[in-house]
């Protein structure tokens, strides 16, 4: 179920009432919020629901398990259980033909000729998403960060909870499973932010987002016909989409959750007015950057160690977040690039936090070149993630060194539906509101507005989302 | 709690009543030519024959040309018109005018019956009607997707709000379709090619079944208003490369339903000859010179068949 579905909202009321109206106790909410999250996947497709409970089964398990023994051995047998279980699943679904092809290619440029066993299984929505959280939970209870849980139905609620299923926040068990151990009061300023976060994250999922792809999708798709403003523009385009595409998802996730009395972690924190690619990776996908620091790159060694170690350690994470993201070498480019951005910062010492949040009313022209560059670096890494294939991500970038630079510019509102000329509001739009808000966890743009405005601008932003929710288009990472 | 829910409904209730508000204005565009063609129909109240169809007639047919027969004609062609729009055309003409045309023409077509044919979101003809019919009983009685219709009236109502305040010239070519009454004259010619992206945007229609609940409906339409004292014809125009967007089985099909029209006692007036590129103005309309043989060979039957209002002739099929 697409949270940009009119489905969705139906499905939210039904089972607000269920939980606030119907049933009592915590238990008889977490079975219900773990039936709700089962339905709310098995509307894409209810095979892969047997995943989801392999997953969780194996993991609540092996929590127990975990409790019940201080041998050592036994202990690493059974994360090895939880482990090959959980990237098992997602090696066979999601990155076992890719493997499988690759190696193929690879003895048949060196003369062997082979035909790999392909699957070819759909991947399953959001598969990477509940994995991790699961796998996070065991590896805590193994590292004794966390005490396993014997309540099965908050266990269940707690992998499969709908708002954050498919596209996260990758939650820590020791954040939210907590939450589902408590029996939850209503509160009504907490559930208003809840849906004046829906609100935004649609907003800027269906209004900004939908709109930046118009312009991107045409873009990418005839780049080979654009000067290079034009594919500027339409990395820029990119961008902006996969930011309110994504951080829209997480408002909404937030949002939703909060309806229930439940707190999510933040996933974005106004990520394009970092300074250097170091901070925006603090910024940007909180919950996957956080887990990949805690599972991969601190049990590599971290910063500590000879300096080669960790230029390693870092390259090892970023390339492993790259493919995380998908099973193909665009993505494991976008991740080496990435990890090639953020090494300077690890010798320079800069202040870590807050910059952004220091900054002055306007930020200074210092601050302001930082960013500039800090979204070129990120933007043109876009090209790799957004691009099909690497061949595709490479005559792009090749076209920024054209010599006519504004070929395709007088024609590209036209061929974009009047979408490229729409998106001068919106991007400062955005903009505008993050600036003004971020100092904030969650920024909702209008929420300290007296009543008399508010109302008028929720509408509208309402109005505009349902009017262009027509073309529904599904949310990016639901493919990760 | 009980606070949050008041004024959460609250809330949603204020939603839909701007969002109909707004939409309550999408029927004021007065170069929209389906209004033009239900609000000119509508002041004809002596009609000898009134054409209903989709596109093909409003190409196809000439009202002038058939009033040198004597006849008072008007072609009622509206865009994506199927048995659901025939019915609404006529009971809100019938109401409009107190009148019932002596010949009531009603177009076949596999194209009529496709998914293509009834599509209120993007024709939204309920609301151009002289009695306009809200969303809400579209939906309702029709099926039709209810979030699209409101979503259409709204940008539509967004889009003409001006309107409120300013007056509107029609275009010299509505004004031209008003004169030929209903009739859209065209001099372009076939090239004889479909462009791939054209035959692309038709090729669902490859995989539908023909509905056959649409047909009973059609029958009962032409049955009621027969009982009402009018000559009612079931009329096809050459359609040129569309018969071959559909699969086999859904042409059979289509044959028999004409077959069954036949078998009722209705008058089934196939007018055909062995079409050239020259007779279309694209794949599958007529152009002038079509719309002129077409037309022609209608004057011929009606001339021929008079016919009477309770009807029992066999199909024709005019060369």
């Amino acid at each position: 179920m697409l949270f940009n579905s009119l489905e969705y909202p139906v499905f939210l009321a039904v089972i607000f009432f269920l939980y606030w109206f119907v049933t009592t106790g915590k238990t008889a909410r977490n079975l219900l919020l773990v039936t709700a999250g089962y339905v709310f996947y098995g509307w894409w497709d209810w095979r892969f629901l047997s995943l989801i409970l392999i997953s969780t089964c194996v993991d609540f398990s092996v929590g127990l398990a975990l409790g019940r023994t201080e041998n050592k051995q036994k202990r690493r047998t059974l994360l090895a259980l939880s482990l090959v279980t959980n990237l098992g699943i997602l090696g066979t679904f999601k990155y076992y033909d890719f493997f499988a092809d690759s190696f193929a290619n690879l003895l048949t440029a060196a003369g062997l000729q082979v035909n790999p066993i392909s699957l070819n299984v759909i991947l399953p929505v959001g598969i990477s998403f509940y994995t991790f959280q699961t796998l996070g939970y065991s590896i805590d209870v193994y590292r004794r960060k966390i005490e396993p849980t014997r309540d099965a139905p908050a266990f269940f609620a707690f992998v499969s909870f709908f708002p954050q299923l498919v596209a996260g926040p990758i939650e820590r068990a020791g954040q939210l499973l907590p939450q589902f151990q408590q029996t939850h009061t209503f509160d009504a300023k907490t559930a208003r932010e809840g849906l004046g976060l829906i609100l935004w994250g649609l907003f800027k999922k269906v209004v900004i987002a939908d709109t930046c792809a118009v312009v991107a999708n045409f873009i990418f798709a005839n780049h080979a016909a654009q000067g290079p403003l034009v594919l500027a523009v339409g990395a820029i385009c990119f961008a902006f989409q996969i930011y309110g595409d994504f951080s829209g998802y997480s408002d909404i996730a937030i949002g939703s959750a909060r309806l229930f009395g439940f707190k999510l972690m933040t996933n974005f924190r106004t990520p394009y007015f970092s300074r250097d690619p170091a901070e925006f990776w603090r910024r940007w996908h909180i919950s996957l950057s956080t887990w990949f620091r805690d599972y991969v790159y601190i049990p590599l060694g971290g910063s500590r160690g000879r300096r080669e170690r960790v230029i390693l350690n870092v390259m090892a994470t970023f390339t492993l977040s790259g493919l995380w993201h998908g099973a193909n070498w665009t993505f494991v480019i976008w991740g080496f690039l990435n990890s090639l951005y953020y090494l300077p910062s690890l010798w320079q010492g800069k202040k870590k936090t807050g910059r952004t949040e220091e900054t002055g009313k306007l930020p200074s022209l210092d601050a302001l070149g930082d960013m500039a560059g800090t979204f070129a670096l990120i933007t043109l890494a876009w090209v790799f993630f957004r691009a099909p294939d690497l061949g595709t991500a490479l005559a792009y970038l090749s076209g920024f060194f054209d010599f006519f630079i504004f070929t395709g510019l007088a024609q590209l509102n036209q061929m974009t539906g009047g979408s490229f000329y729409g998106l001068f509001v919106l991007i400062p739009f955005l903009l505008a509101v993050e600036w003004l808000h971020r100092d904030q966890e969650h920024p909702v743009p209008v929420d300290h507005f007296p009543t008399l405005l508010r109302r008028p601008v929720y509408y509208a932003m309402a109005l505009a989302v349902f009017v262009l929710m027509e073309h529904q288009q599904a949310f990016i990472y639901f493919q990760f | 709690m009980r606070r949050f829910l008041f004024k959460t409904t609250l809330w949603l209730v204020g939603f839909f009543l701007i969002l109909k508000a707004v939409g309550m204005l999408d029927n004021l565009d007065r170069t929209n030519e389906n209004i033009l063609r239900i609000r000119q129909v509508g002041t004809l109240s002596n009609l000898d024959v009134l054409f209903v169809g989709n596109s093909y007639t409003h190409t196809g047919i000439d009202p002038l040309q058939l009033r040198e027969s004597g006849l008072e004609t008007y072609s009622l062609g509206i865009n994506a018109a199927g048995v659901a729009f025939y019915r609404l055309l006529l009971d809100d003409y019938t109401r409009q005018t107190g009148a019932i045309p002596k010949t009531i023409m009603l177009l076949v077509s596999p194209m009529s019956f496709s998914r293509f044919a009834d599509t209120f979101p993007s024709i939204p003809i309920h609301r151009y009607l002289y009695h306009p019919l809200s969303n809400e009983t579209v939906a309702w009685r029709f099926g039709a997707p209810y979030d699209q219709l409101l979503r259409r009236s709204f940008r539509k109502g967004l889009a003409n709000a001006p309107l409120l305040f300013t007056a509107e010239e029609e275009s010299a070519d509505m004004k031209e379709m008003l004169t030929y009454r209903g009739f859209v004259p065209s001099r372009m010619t076939f090239s004889g090619k479909v462009h791939p992206e054209i035959a692309a945007s038709y090729e669902p229609l490859s995989r539908d079944p023909f509905p056959m609940d649409s047909l009973e409906d059609l029958q009962d339409l032409a049955l009621e208003y027969r009982n009402k004292g009018a000559r009612v014809v079931f009329y096809e125009l050459p359609t040129g490369e569309a018969p071959g967007l559909f699969h086999a089985q859904f042409l059979d099909d289509y044959e028999r339903a004409l077959a069954d029209l036949k078998k009722n006692g209705f008058e089934v007036l196939r007018i055909q000859w062995d079409t050239r590129p020259l007779d279309f103005r694209n794949m599958d309309h007529l152009n002038s010179r079509g719309a002129a043989r077409a037309t022609g060979a209608i004057a011929e039957y009606l001339s021929e068949k008079p016919g009477t209002a309770a009807g029992g002739h066999a199909e024709e099929s005019v060369r």
